[in-house]
């Protein structure tokens, strides 16, 4: 990927059923982002075809190609994501710096991986692999994890940086697993996002969760907090960046709560850059 | 670097069969950290059962979270589609007769989808007769009120003596 030209993607959504209409109602959407696991290739839903024509871009999203694993990638997982991009006249793909499955388990989520050289080597191998098969250009997500591996090599930025830098992707930032790994495991989130190249972010993730026994669990079925929305208008001023979403997957609010929490996100996106904090570790 | 990738699919599988409750914890890693992150599992699991069997899940309430986490514990690793785990979920439930009337209809409805088969069902609530049937794509219910309580036929009151 360019590094210095990303496509210019502006405010986003999740494209998902339920929503459907109100964000073909929205008039200000620059991209939906669709889970690739979810949409057929050869049946792609008429209201995802209808707004391509508006003009909105369509960035198909993996959960399941395992970039993380220790097992090779299947080809046939990246070849449906190719086919979504071209289909869907998509600019980029993106999916995970994790790994889903493991001795013929699925574990139905995405899970960390140890922040380990010899990981690291094969992630890094797994993503060149899949970027080979992809027509487009990749960006990478950082999750959120409620564990640590043990015998850790680096820090959690320093591993996204390194596989970003060394299998040359773009990256996915996902500021509210920014938010909950500093909450539940520790960690500063402004130094975070200060350690990470943010020359290389290609869109922006937001999403709401909620708080059980004492944990922040990462559901996208609530109203993003305050307090992630702050980090979110902490890195517009640090950086420009290209697109942010928000990610909505259960308990689905009506039209006048999406609309202005979508208002919320558009505002802290339109925050006035500040250069002096643009360190960059 | 292959030996890289037979450790570290060692640890994985590991880390994995853990989280689904099966062999040891792999060392080193924080058992409550691990324990949180499999109910998170259970739950994101369950909630794509919820999507799948609604009717059940709305009926069972908050109890639907509890059961269905006692579910994952003794059925680990669920088939990939969220519909055929639910279906088997739903069936347990009404083996252990933990399956609410609401249920007991979602169930007979995607039996007479999958068999073609009419089923009828008793709503003991509402003393409704349920028929069940396939026409065309679409299962069809048809509720006949009873007059007549059928608990009734089997427990006869006592006649009040004539005075």
């Amino acid at each position: 990927m360019n590094r210095l030209n990303h496509p210019q993607l502006g405010l986003g959504i999740g494209w998902r059923p339920e929503l459907a209409l109100d964000i073909e109602r929205r008039g200000d959407l620059g991209f939906v982002e669709i889970v690739a696991e979810n949409i057929n290739p050869d049946a792609i839903p008429p209201p995802l075809l209808k707004l391509r024509e508006a003009g909105v871009q369509i960035i198909p999203h993996g959960i399941a190609l395992s970039l993380g694993g220790a097992e090779p990638i299947d080809p046939a997982r990246v070849r449906r994501l190719s086919d979504l991009a071209r289909r869907l006249d998509s600019p980029l793909v993106s999916e995970h710096i994790a790994f889903v499955r493991a001795g013929g388990i699925e574990a139905g989520h995405l899970l960390p991986l140890p922040r380990t050289k010899a990981a690291l080597g094969v992630l890094i191998d797994n993503v060149k692999r899949a970027r080979e098969l992809l027509d487009v250009p990749l960006a990478l997500e950082n999750i959120s994890a409620l564990f640590e591996w043990p015998g850790g090599e680096m820090s959690d930025a320093e591993f996204v940086s390194r596989v970003v830098d060394e299998a040359d992707t773009g990256l996915l930032l996902d500021v509210a697993n920014v938010w909950a790994n500093a909450r539940n495991l520790g960690g500063d989130p402004i130094d975070f996002l200060r350690q990470i190249p943010l020359e290389r972010l290609a869109y922006v993730h937001i999403a709401g969760g909620e708080e059980r026994e004492g944990t922040y669990h990462d559901t996208h079925a609530a109203p993003v907090p305050q307090e992630v929305l702050d980090l979110l208008a902490k890195l517009c001023q640090m950086t420009s960046i290209p697109g942010v979403m928000l990610e909505r997957d259960d308990h689905f609010p009506d039209s006048r709560q999406l609309n202005s929490e979508l208002d919320a996100i558009a505002e802290a996106f339109a925050q006035p850059r500040k250069h002096s904090v643009t360190a960059h570790a | 670097m292959p030996e890289d990738r037979e450790i570290l699919a060692s640890e994985q599988a590991t880390l994995i069969s853990a989280l689904h409750g099966i062999g040891q914890l792999p060392a080193g890693i924080d058992a409550d950290h691990l324990k949180l992150a499999a109910a998170s599992l259970a739950r994101k699991r369950f909630r794509a059962v919820q999507k799948t069997w609604p009717a059940t899940a709305a009926a069972l309430g908050n109890e639907f979270w509890e059961v269905s986490r006692s579910y994952c514990d003794q059925h680990p690793a669920p088939p990939e589609n969220p519909f055929e785990d639910g279906y088997q979920f739903v069936q347990w439930l009404e083996r252990k007769r933990m399956l609410p009337p609401e249920g007991r209809v979602e169930l007979a409805c995607h039996r007479v989808t999958g068999s073609g088969l009419p089923r009828i069902l008793y709503d003991s609530a509402n003393r409704e007769l349920l028929i069940l049937l396939r026409m065309r794509d679409a299962v069809r219910t048809f509720r006949l009120k009873l007059s007549l309580n059928p608990a009734r036929l089997f427990k006869r009151e006592p006649r009040q003596p004539r005075v």
